[in-house]
């Protein structure tokens, strides 16, 4: 996947992401400040590779990242876990 | 004679500043702050800041930025790599109306839709040739 259309698919999750935490705030409640949300899509497998990649260096750089994944379920569309 | 003194209760706002960023290539990020009211509901009062940011030389640098600073959304862009003043967009870009939640869905949106154009003229305008 080239660089632009991995930023672009990318963008369109972080852009769904934004608004689920702008309307349910607690739900992140217990992610520490400054810490990078990297995006898990439901179905696009190789979106999620780039992101495997993207969260180990981001890591390596001992960063604080959680890891986002989407959900089929309406009602609880994401699930965060802290990645260590 | 004694005097009876009430003590008033006194509700103090606790407000939080947040950051988090969302990473969208190893050299692209989208990074937003924003404050929040410590109540039941974690409510969102104001979108510090939401930015466009490329990684040059192992440095990251906000090429445009939103912020909501006197209550309306501000669009900030840097001039260049070598001159890290920054315009403020005029005009017809500025959303005067909405909510918080408004104005991220709003920016998150402006930069989904152009940001290789902000890309593009950021790194035309610092003499840099290859986009990637």
């Amino acid at each position: 996947m080239s660089k632009i259309k991995q930023l672009e698919k990318n963008l369109k999750l972080s852009g769904k992401l934004a608004e689920y935490i702008a309307t349910n705030p607690k739900e992140i409640k217990n992610i520490p400040n400054g810490a990078s949300f990297v995006i898990f899509s439901s179905g696009n497998e190789e979106l999620n590779r780039e992101n495997k990649e993207l969260l180990k260096s981001l890591k390596e750089e001992g960063k604080k990242v959680v890891k986002v994944t989407e959900n089929r379920n309406k009602k609880q569309p994401w699930t965060f876990s802290l990645a260590i | 004679m004694s005097k009876k003194y009430k003590l008033k209760k006194k509700t103090i706002e606790v407000t939080k500043i947040i950051t988090h960023h969302h990473p969208l290539t190893a050299s692209d990020r989208v990074t937003y702050s924003y404050s929040y009211k410590k109540d039941r509901n974690n409510t969102i009062l104001e979108v510090v800041n939401v930015s466009y940011e490329v990684e040059i030389d192992d440095e990251w640098i906000t090429i445009l930025r939103f912020d909501s600073t006197h209550g309306k959304m501000h669009c900030h862009m840097r001039i260049s790599l070598q001159n890290p003043e920054e315009v403020v967009v005029p005009g017809g870009w500025i959303a005067r109306k909405g909510t918080p939640k408004n104005w991220l869905s709003w920016a998150m949106k402006d930069i989904r839709k152009k940001y290789l154009n902000y890309r593009k003229g950021f790194f035309k305008r610092s003499g840099i040739k290859n986009l990637y």
